[in-house]
């Protein structure tokens, strides 16, 4: 059968259809430039219920709560919190909360010159311990489930194996760092002691949100040029201008990392690889993951430039407990808990591993 | 599954277009593409090369020589005029920031000692330490 000629109705069809799409080009592309029109970020309904220095404690407002225990996330210090909420219909807390769980996050705010002293000690200490206290409070529960993301998951493991009084039903950690030998960049330079955490602190004695942010982009030195071709092709399309816009603005929103924690990781983590070995220093004591006994859920991203998964598959194996399941995402280190991976695999994964865990 | 992404046009009716109606692609895609898949993996290994973060490390160090230079003869110069420096600056925001960060920690204990001493139950004659923290069932 031959193809028809396209009719001058098509190609009317197909001119209006072009003139359309200019016309979105030209306004995404003003309010790319502008930076206008960004979409909200961060937006479900959430009240403080805890707060101390910087840090707050979330709790996220939902009519759907259904599941015992709570879920409390722990999120990295070095970079904002939202990226868990970015956007609706891309919000890894508002699925949490469509499937019943009852979510609070733990948001460390951003550091300045007070915070500088801020240690592992500080975080494992004083904030998680009173933090989960108090999500005990608000839920009514007797327990909680700790989900930790990224460095935050560092925290959750040595706050639940350095406190084993705290009711900590399961562990769930994402991305988390546990042996640094395979992260790669910069920080090959701080650990050879090319480049020490005191070279690249600013005035306020913090690593500046620059320096974080380099660090990060510098592993994908040409994803930044790459990605404006992506945006320029479908400049068009409002929710994919929409997500770029909410992403963009997250990886630019950076926040300083304390000093003294800064100066912790690359001397206990980095060059001494501790937690590698399963003992950690922490407030004049050494916290041993062997202590965590609880079930561990260890996600990780299979394309994560950042934290690739050699970096966390050794976690099973150092704590105490017996029931340690891993699973791999095939995302990157954001896509793991922001992205389409994040909605479709990740989430249910977390959510299916909880349920079977929970009374 | 196509996302319709929803306008208003100029006359009041609201048109759709879907990922089905999205152009293809564009010419110069290709060329991009094949720039991408020849100068990404050379960029990434080369910022993953020891060379690389020596590079890096040395010029950052270097940044921070020169400015620390800069600052001390600046600082020479303008405490002949009696001016404060930079460095003066943050010296005061540094001892400032050092103050809260106390100021903060102590509040953080008295918090903690008020929490302590109004969840402690009052100590009934006859009770058993231990027992302290038992549920008296009601009659």
């Amino acid at each position: 059968m031959e193809a028809s000629a396209p009719s001058s109705t098509d190609r009317l069809d197909a001119i209006r259809r072009e003139a359309q799409r200019s016309l979105f080009r030209a306004r995404n592309g003003i309010k790319v430039l502008t930076g206008t029109g960004r979409p909200e970020v961060g937006a479900s309904s959430k009240q403080v219920v805890w707060r101390r220095g910087k840090a707050r404690l979330l709790h996220y407002a939902s009519d759907k709560r259904t599941r015992q225990p709570p879920v409390v996330i722990v999120f990295s210090i070095v970079s904002r919190a939202y990226i868990l909420d970015l956007r609706p219909g891309r919000s890894f807390i508002e699925q949490m909360l469509d499937e019943g769980f009852d979510v609070f996050m733990l948001d460390w705010g951003e550091a300045d010159a007070v915070d500088a002293g801020n240690d592992f000690a500080l975080y494992v200490d004083n904030y998680l311990p009173r933090a989960l206290n108090r999500a005990l409070e608000v839920s009514g529960s007797h327990e909680v489930d700790l989900l930790g993301y990224c460095f935050g998951g560092v925290l959750a493991l040595l706050t639940t194996a350095g406190h084993p009084d705290l009711p900590i039903r399961n562990i769930v950690t994402m991305a988390t760092p546990i042996g640094l030998g395979p992260l790669e960049g910069m920080i090959r330079a701080l650990e050879r002691g090319q480049l020490e955490v005191d070279d690249i602190l600013d005035e306020t004695g913090n690593v500046p949100a620059a320096a974080v942010y380099r660090g990060f982009s510098s592993l994908r030195p040409t994803a930044d040029i790459f990605k404006y071709a992506n945006l320029w092709e479908r400049l068009w399309n409002d929710e994919f201008v929409d997500d770029y816009q909410a992403m963009a603005g997250w990886i630019s929103d950076q926040v300083p990392m304390p000093g003294a924690i800064a100066r912790e990781m690359v001397d206990l983590m980095l060059r001494r690889n501790l937690l590698a070995q399963g003992r950690f220093p922490v407030g004049g004591r050494t916290i041993r993951f062997a202590d965590i006994t609880c079930p561990l859920l260890n996600v990780m991203a299979e394309s994560d430039h950042m934290v690739p998964p050699q970096a966390s598959e050794g976690l099973g194996a150092l704590v105490g407990s017996d029931d340690v399941t891993e699973l791999h995402i095939p995302a990157g280190h954001i896509g793991v808990a922001a992205g389409r991976s994040a909605s479709k695999v990740t989430v249910p994964g977390i959510v299916k591993w909880l349920k079977a865990h929970s009374s | 599954m196509s996302r319709p992404t929803t306008t208003t046009a100029t006359n009041g009716t609201t048109t759709n277009m879907t990922n089905a109606d999205k152009p293809g692609r564009p010419w110069w895609r290709a060329l991009v593409d094949g720039i991408d898949r020849r100068v990404t993996p050379v960029a990434n290994n080369l910022v993953r090369t020891n060379t690389f973060a020596d590079t890096v490390a040395a010029l950052t160090r270097l940044e921070a020589r020169l400015r620390r230079r800069i600052e001390r003869q600046s600082t020479w110069l303008l405490h002949q005029y009696n001016m404060p420096s930079a460095t003066d600056v943050r010296k005061i925001r540094a001892q400032l920031a050092a103050v809260e960060a106390r100021l903060r920690d102590m509040g953080e204990r008295l918090e903690d000692q008020q929490l302590l001493s109004t969840s402690r139950p009052p100590r009934s004659p006859g009770a058993d330490a231990g027992q302290s923290k038992a549920k008296v069932a009601p009659d």
